[in-house]
């Protein structure tokens, strides 16, 4: 498959359970014509931090056929950290290598994250929680902890990759 | 532990942001009363296309209807309201993102109406 050298890459952050599956999915903007995407966009999940994961999967983006892989890294949410948005926040993103889904696929380059708890903060938060505390029998109610994803990532691709 | 492959479609049912079949003119005048608040939103089954469902939300002064439709991804059964970009299990996901996250949405979901029992 010829890129001339380039790709037009997205990423896609699926929120799931490894028992009951994906629960959400999001995708960033495309970039046209990358090497280097720095998509520097921001999702809030709501999520119990010792059952769910997220993944994160990059796609090149194709018109007429199926958008190639380019490489996902899977992140367990036990160990974030919490940070207070209203501090100055440091940005202190993280580098994860990307990773084939499979023995065929050949990935190269990283994926620059920052993702941090929001510790419950203030009254108008509290309000809306509250009306959402209908959580279905068998869910813990936990922290009601927010994880905020930064995604800036440049997969670092050798041109003429197929 | 088995799960039903319909509990999507019926998880929200005891949800209180949850209307069940109301016209969209009910959902107009329900959040027409309890309103005029940003963010005020209601789900509800939707009477034109069953099987689908419709948020109603007020922002900005005024009152928009969004479609919630299902769409198979990779076998399993996940409702969408902006084309299959942004992807839920059930509609209790989809209410906890946007209520976190705006979206395609004019501003982010804020305060449900209540039902009102008659």
């Amino acid at each position: 498959m010829l890129t001339n050298g380039t790709s037009d890459p997205y990423a896609k952050v699926t929120l799931y359970d490894p028992i009951n599956g994906e629960l959400t999915s999001v995708q960033t903007k495309t970039i046209k014509k990358t090497l280097d995407p720095k998509w520097n966009e921001e999702f809030f999940f709501r999520v119990q931090p010792m059952q769910h994961r997220i993944l994160f999967e990059v796609f090149d983006e194709n018109r007429l056929t199926r958008d190639d892989f380019l490489g996902l890294v899977d992140i367990p949410l036990q160990h974030i950290p919490t940070e207070n948005p209203n501090q100055e926040r440091p940005y202190t993103f993280k580098d994860f290598i990307l990773h084939p889904r499979s023995h065929k696929s050949r990935v190269k380059g990283h994926l620059r994250l920052k993702m941090t708890y929001l510790p419950k903060s203030n009254a108008s938060e509290e309000d809306s929680t509250e009306q959402t505390d209908e959580l279905e029998p068998g869910w813990e109610l936990l922290d009601q902890q927010n994880v905020t994803v930064h995604s800036q990532p440049p997969p670092a691709l050798p041109s003429g990759w197929e | 532990p088995l799960h039903p492959p319909t509990l999507g479609h019926t998880i929200h049912r005891t949800q209180p942001w949850f209307h069940g079949r109301i016209s969209r003119k009910e959902a107009h005048s329900m959040i027409e009363k309890q309103g005029p608040v940003d963010g005020l939103f209601l789900l509800r089954d939707s009477q034109s296309n069953p099987k689908t469902f419709v948020l109603t939300l007020y922002c900005q002064q005024k009152i928009r209807h969004f479609q919630i439709l299902p769409c198979e991804d990779n076998g399993q059964l996940v409702f969408s309201l902006d084309d299959g970009n942004t992807k839920f299990t059930d509609l209790i996901q989809l209410v906890e993102f946007y209520q976190l996250n705006r979206g395609i949405l004019p501003c982010k979901l804020k305060h449900y109406c209540s039902q009102i029992s008659l």
